[in-house]
């Protein structure tokens, strides 16, 4: 059986600077994988490739078993990104923005999904506000009902938490984990409460290399903090 | 093709959309273009035949300088929350968020020149209403637009990019500035459509290849 997400010896360079290196992993359908790391060292450079905002310089990515290089219209439609911004243009109230990502999904009913995903992440009553009057909790809750429209069956998330008080993360989560329990997540982070708290596999990389991967297990936020120092040699 | 269409026209909507929220482009724009054309009056005093010959290069400086002012912002929308990385993850093709792009950039262009003609007209007492005019008007808008929206995203990153777009974009479009000027005068002047044939084969070759080449290096530009 094929992997839900498989990257096969991806490298990418920014002019001289290589970021990722004849990188490979895989992800099972329903993973909730955790990326760890250092500032610098290719995490968000990853969930962009793996979202097909931007190209590898060499490999392979796969989605289901099909190469994103190959089918990139028909496997975006099977992903969700949310990263450290929305996507969302501020002018646009928040219903606006979802109609016009719905028109670019090509939703098939649109309104009952918009309006179920706005009361879900409890923002049916400003739903005809512009996102720039809303705070930095609300955009990024907006962001996830944006990333879950098309009810992706892979999410990812690049750093989701910058910005978001603990009530806002927990939130947010809660909604990730709500909205369908069997998606496959991938998401970056800085922050070890959230990550031991959504994550059922861990991976930490290092100059674009994977040091560090399991399952969670039993690991606490003490455990993790102290591994995760141990293995970069360094502070989060 | 149907996607492809459809989304197109979705973001030429939501730029409008945006356009008509904050009216930033078109207010600036518009006020430009006018302006541009008030001066000229005063500064030249010619008799009718003349203003017949320089009329054109008026309105077509108007259109170039506004034009560039409207697509210096093209894609700030675009940058404000990374939204282009949003645009990147949906299931359409780059070409789509290209076309989208310049449908919403011609609007923006027709808009002033619909507010400008009748300026220039009333200005320089000049039949710039002339159906062949205008449609060589529009033939060139195409042109503009669609040269100007590469250059535009190339440029929306760049520190100085309101210097950076028109030294990239003015060189390349002469050509079809040229043209429609040339082609306008001998419009103005009784000219026929067999006169002018020639350099409106020039405006539509030019169509043809900046239109062409954009749609398809437009994904290599916005990738990286």
């Amino acid at each position: 059986m094929s992997h839900v997400i498989e990257c096969q010896k991806i490298s990418k360079r920014f002019g001289g600077n290589q970021v990722l290196k004849d990188f490979d992993l895989t992800v099972d359908a329903g993973e909730s994988v955790a990326i760890l790391g250092p500032n610098g060292t290719g995490k968000s450079t990853l969930i962009r490739i793996l979202a097909s905002v931007m190209r590898q310089s060499e490999g392979k990515v796969l989605i289901n078993g099909s190469e994103m290089k190959d089918e990139a219209f028909a496997l975006r439609s099977q992903i969700g990104l949310l990263s450290h911004t929305g996507y969302l243009y501020t002018s646009l109230s928040a219903e606006e923005n979802l109609k016009f990502y719905a028109e670019m999904y090509s939703l098939k009913d649109p309104e009952k999904r918009i309006a179920e995903l706005l009361e879900k992440v409890g923002l049916r009553t400003r739903r005809f506000d512009r996102v720039a009057t809303f705070s930095r909790g609300m955009s990024q809750r907006l962001g996830l009902a944006r990333a879950l429209l098309h009810s992706p069956k892979i999410l990812l998330l690049d750093e989701p938490e910058t910005g978001l008080d603990q009530e806002g993360l927990d939130l947010l989560w809660s909604i990730i984990k709500t909205d369908d329990p069997d998606r496959t997540v991938v998401f970056t982070s800085h922050n070890f409460k959230s990550t031991v708290q959504a994550c059922s596999r861990l991976i930490i990389l290092k100059k674009g290399k994977i040091v560090y991967d399991a399952p969670k297990g039993d690991l606490t936020e003490d455990g993790l903090q102290a591994l995760y120092h141990d293995v970069t040699g360094g502070k989060s | 093709m149907k996607t492809f269409w459809k989304a197109a026209f979705a973001i030429a909507k939501k730029d409008i959309l945006l356009e008509l929220r904050s009216k930033e482009i078109i207010s600036s724009v518009l006020l430009f273009a006018v302006l541009t054309l008030v001066i000229f009056h005063f500064a030249f005093t010619a008799d009718h035949e003349t203003m017949t010959q320089i009329a054109p290069g008026m309105l077509w400086v108007a259109f170039s300088f506004s034009g560039i002012l409207s697509l210096n912002r093209a894609f700030i929308p675009e940058k404000e929350d990374n939204c282009m990385e949003g645009l990147l993850s949906c299931p359409v093709g780059r070409e789509a968020i290209y076309m989208g792009k310049c449908l919403g950039s011609f609007i923006f262009m027709l808009i002033v020149e619909a507010v400008v003609i009748p300026v220039c007209a009333m200005l320089f007492n000049v039949d710039v209403f002339n159906p062949m005019i205008i449609f060589i008007t529009l033939l060139a808008t195409i042109g503009f637009v669609s040269v100007g929206i590469i250059f535009s995203a190339l440029s929306v990153n760049t520190r100085a990019r309101e210097m950076v777009l028109p030294i990239l974009f003015l060189p390349i479009i002469v050509p079809i500035i040229i043209c429609a000027v040339s082609s306008s005068s001998a419009i103005l002047a009784g000219g026929t459509f067999e006169d002018i044939k020639q350099f409106l084969l020039i405006i539509v070759a030019f169509d043809v290849i900046f239109f062409t080449v954009p749609l398809m290096i437009f994904k290599y530009v916005v990738e990286e």
